[in-house]
């Protein structure tokens, strides 16, 4: 999967720093948007349930951060195992694989790579330190981010 | 009129003359309508018009030599075209139009929703390819810091191999050799 794409970039390459970041930027607005729309599919549902006035759920804190949490690490991890690509790595043409075999991620590694760059989002500040350009999620579940403009 | 020239011989038989001149003029006018009228109303017009080769007429008939003979632009200026225009019936012309069937013609050779297709995907396709060319730049440049930085050896084959041949372009030279 090498060689230059018609974005005059070559693809299979590590993707850098600024790609990953912007993509990750995009992810955070999809799942924000995620987020409303489950909002407004409970807010729906209580109104078919109890009757109108349609008002949105006032969950306390804890359950907000649960909930949103949640859809974050399923978000990420069911994009990785389907395409190997959220909404911002195919906008930004990236593509999450194994480093060793270039196969998309299983459910686990998946699930734990979501978890660790939602704990730790500033791993991605490895990136231009490691020489393979990989972020300390990347080094820690041998995983690899690579351009896929084709 | 005097009495000598009324019994003069040449003048009388001038007279006589004329007279029988007219007289045998009007009777020949006569003979010559009524043998006409007869000849007529004997003759079969029709099949004699039949008879014609109008063909061998028409291919006889310089047209174009008519037609430089004809003077367009006075026949044009002497038409008023105001009065025919105000002859006709639009509306009924427009009736007997079926505007629906026509406009959902036009739009189908047009096929708008192709165009509005084509050219928001080229422009959607466009900014992306702007996108990933731009970060993709970035990336490079923040890699090469980070190389320069970190006094590292031109990686090629770790997987920034872009980064190593665009390092030229950027003025700097390979890392290796600013490390040196």
């Amino acid at each position: 999967m090498t060689g230059a794409d018609r974005d005059g970039g070559p693809s299979g390459e590590a993707a850098g720093l600024v790609s990953r970041t912007l993509a990750g930027l995009v992810d955070a607005f999809v799942v924000a948007g995620l987020g409303l729309a489950v909002q407004l599919g409970a807010g729906a549902l209580r109104l078919l349930a109890a009757g109108p006035p349609f008002r949105l759920p006032d969950p306390p804190a804890w359950l907000s951060g649960l909930c949103g949490w949640t859809i974050a690490l399923l978000y990420l991890a069911g994009s990785w195992v389907v395409t190997g690509s959220t909404v911002g790595d195919r906008l930004l043409g990236l593509r999450v694989t194994g480093r060793a075999d270039g196969r998309l991620l299983g459910v686990p590694r998946a699930l734990t790579r979501a978890a660790l760059c939602l704990l730790f989002p500033l791993g991605l500040l490895w990136i231009p330190v490691s020489e393979r350009r990989a972020s300390v999620q990347d080094l820690a579940l041998s995983t690899a981010v690579r351009y896929d403009r084709t | 009129m005097t009495w000598y020239r009324a019994v003069h011989p040449f003048d009388t038989a001038g007279r006589l003359a004329r007279f029988a001149l007219g007289t045998v003029a009007d009777v020949t006018d006569a003979l010559i309508r009524g043998l006409t009228a007869a000849v007529v109303d004997r003759m079969d017009l029709d099949e004699l018009v039949s008879r014609v080769d109008v063909n061998r007429v028409a291919d006889r008939v310089d047209v174009n030599r008519i037609a430089d003979r004809v003077e367009v632009d006075v026949v044009a200026r002497r038409v008023d075209v105001d009065r025919i225009a105000a002859r006709l019936n639009l509306d009924a012309v427009l009736a007997r139009v079926d505007l629906v069937v026509l406009t959902k013609g036009v739009l189908e050779e047009i096929d708008l929703g192709r165009i509005v297709r084509d050219t928001g995907g080229g422009m959607a396709d466009e900014t992306v390819h702007g996108l990933r060319a731009r970060s993709m730049r970035a990336d490079q440049r923040v890699n090469r810091l980070a190389d320069r930085l970190l006094r590292r050896p031109d990686p090629a084959g770790a997987g920034t191999g872009a980064a190593t041949a665009a390092a030229p372009a950027d003025g700097g030279g390979p890392p290796h050799e600013q490390a040196r």
